[in-house]
């Protein structure tokens, strides 16, 4: 199971988002990029909050990382999914596209192949009772995620990957929603991730132990020391590769 | 000018360069086929759809020019992920003929053989290398493990080509070889230090 840091960014500033708004400042974000990346980190998500592709940024942010990049944010078009991944990320997230022009969602996966994208279903309630929003949580479609996952199937488009997103988790540390995995989960086989509550490292362990989930994605837990919100950039901590990578790493250093 | 990466509009350029050039491997892209003379070794990356891929190769005037590079016993050539597939003759995904270095085609991951495999096949996974050459990777007490992202895995391919399998449902073969031809289902790019270390096991001579 992949444990994937979020990072949701403004420029050059990375902000955490408490449901979905941005409530703190956590730092630069290629200082934040090089310390994931130093820690070993199976994969980062990047968030652009901006607006706007930011080509350059992205293209610094590529160069810091030997660890793959997704990325999620303003994505329009096939041109716009050519140019982020020439400069070296390996997967878009697409949510809005999606609700407002399905046939080029379509035209995405026929050109781009599966494995390349990733689809987000941003919603708020709970597994029961649920709707569906997009364009960063601002437009609401009055849709079960349900609904979302049954066209995904109907219409055969399903994406490489699909991020279930608790809008009303975000920034919380309430827990995952697992009742959503499970919901969900045996209907679809393409990998499941969930996104926002991670609340612990523990919760970690015991949600690998108990569900074939294929990742999470959370911030918080991996940009505060503690509850308190004091900022420290941390991931688990895995002493058998920092030990091998300093006896390899002699050879070409 | 040592290592090319071949920037056909198709694959990721740009971390494959930096990547390169942080284990002080110079790296360079290359925008045109008569540029390839200039290299030892090119590097095929590919992300997308295997049409389009080949689609790609062929309008910038690539496809050929690989063939051709690759006829030099002294260059060597490197397929990433896609870039790895389009080395063979074909895939399941798309009716465009491969490269054809390798005698190998892609075929979908076998959701009939394996009930509830997920596609694609997105993850780390260990990978173990029957090739002196890259043996530095084998060490027992940590598998050396490398980030897939695939839902095509290359089949067919002669048992002497084989250099390194993985599994996802079931075994399948993640590195082939084939005298200068190298190909890789995984991004070592992607791959943290197993990556540096490998491109360096691979290319030390070109540098």
């Amino acid at each position: 199971m992949r444990v994937i840091p979020s990072i949701c960014f403004c420029n050059n500033q990375v902000f955490k988002t408490r449901q979905f708004y941005k409530s703190q400042y956590l730092g630069d974000i290629i200082n934040i990029v090089r310390l994931f990346n130093d820690l070993f980190c199976d994969e980062i998500c990047l968030v652009n909050l901006d607006g706007n592709l930011n080509l350059p940024l992205i293209k610094k942010i590529s160069e810091e990382a030997s660890m793959p990049l997704s990325y999620a944010g303003s994505v329009k078009n096939c041109e716009d999914i050519e140019k982020l991944i020439s400069l070296g990320v390996e997967k878009i997230i697409l949510n809005s596209i999606f609700f407002e022009d399905i046939d080029e969602f379509r035209k995405i996966l026929h050109t781009f192949g599966r494995s390349t994208i990733s689809f987000s279903i941003d919603y708020r309630g709970d597994s029961s009772n649920n709707e569906v929003f997009y364009s960063s949580g601002k437009v609401a479609t009055q849709l079960p995620v349900s609904y979302v996952i049954d066209t995904l199937l109907r219409e055969n488009i399903l994406p490489g990957e699909l991020i279930l997103t608790s809008i009303d988790r975000d920034g919380t540390f309430s827990g995952l929603d697992t009742d959503m995995y499970y919901k969900f989960a045996q209907k679809i086989n393409c990998p499941v991730v969930l996104n926002c509550g991670l609340s612990s490292y523990a919760e970690i362990d015991k949600v690998n132990s108990l569900f074939k989930l294929n990742g999470i994605i959370a911030s918080g837990l991996f940009v505060y020391a503690s509850l308190a919100r004091g900022i420290l950039v941390n991931y688990q901590i895995n002493e058998q590769l920092h030990h091998i990578k300093n006896q390899l790493t002699f050879i070409y250093e | 000018m040592k290592v090319g990466v071949i920037d056909y509009g198709i694959g990721n350029v740009n971390s494959i360069i930096n990547f390169l050039n942080r284990i002080k491997i110079s790296a360079t892209p290359i925008n045109h086929p008569e540029d390839l003379e200039k290299c030892h070794a090119l590097i095929l990356p590919g992300v997308g759809a295997f049409d389009n891929a080949t689609n790609h190769l062929i309008k910038t005037g690539f496809f050929d020019a690989i063939k051709d590079y690759s006829q030099n016993s002294f260059n060597k050539v490197i397929g990433i992920c896609l870039g790895m597939q389009l080395l063979g003759l074909g895939s399941e995904e798309g009716k465009s003929k491969g490269l054809g270095l390798i005698d190998m085609c892609a075929s979908r991951f076998d959701n009939k053989q394996v009930q509830d495999i997920e596609i694609p096949n997105i993850g780390w996974r260990e990978t173990f290398f029957k090739v002196d050459k890259l043996a530095l990777l084998n060490i027992q007490s940590v598998p050396a493990k490398f980030y897939h992202v695939h839902s095509f895995h290359v089949t067919g391919v002669d048992k002497n080509c084989i250099i390194s399998n993985s599994f996802h449902g079931y075994e399948f073969v993640n590195g082939v070889n084939k005298g200068n031809i190298w190909g890789f289902q995984f991004h070592p790019e992607k791959s943290h230090f197993w990556g540096e270390l490998l491109f360096y096991l691979l290319l030390k001579e070109s540098v």
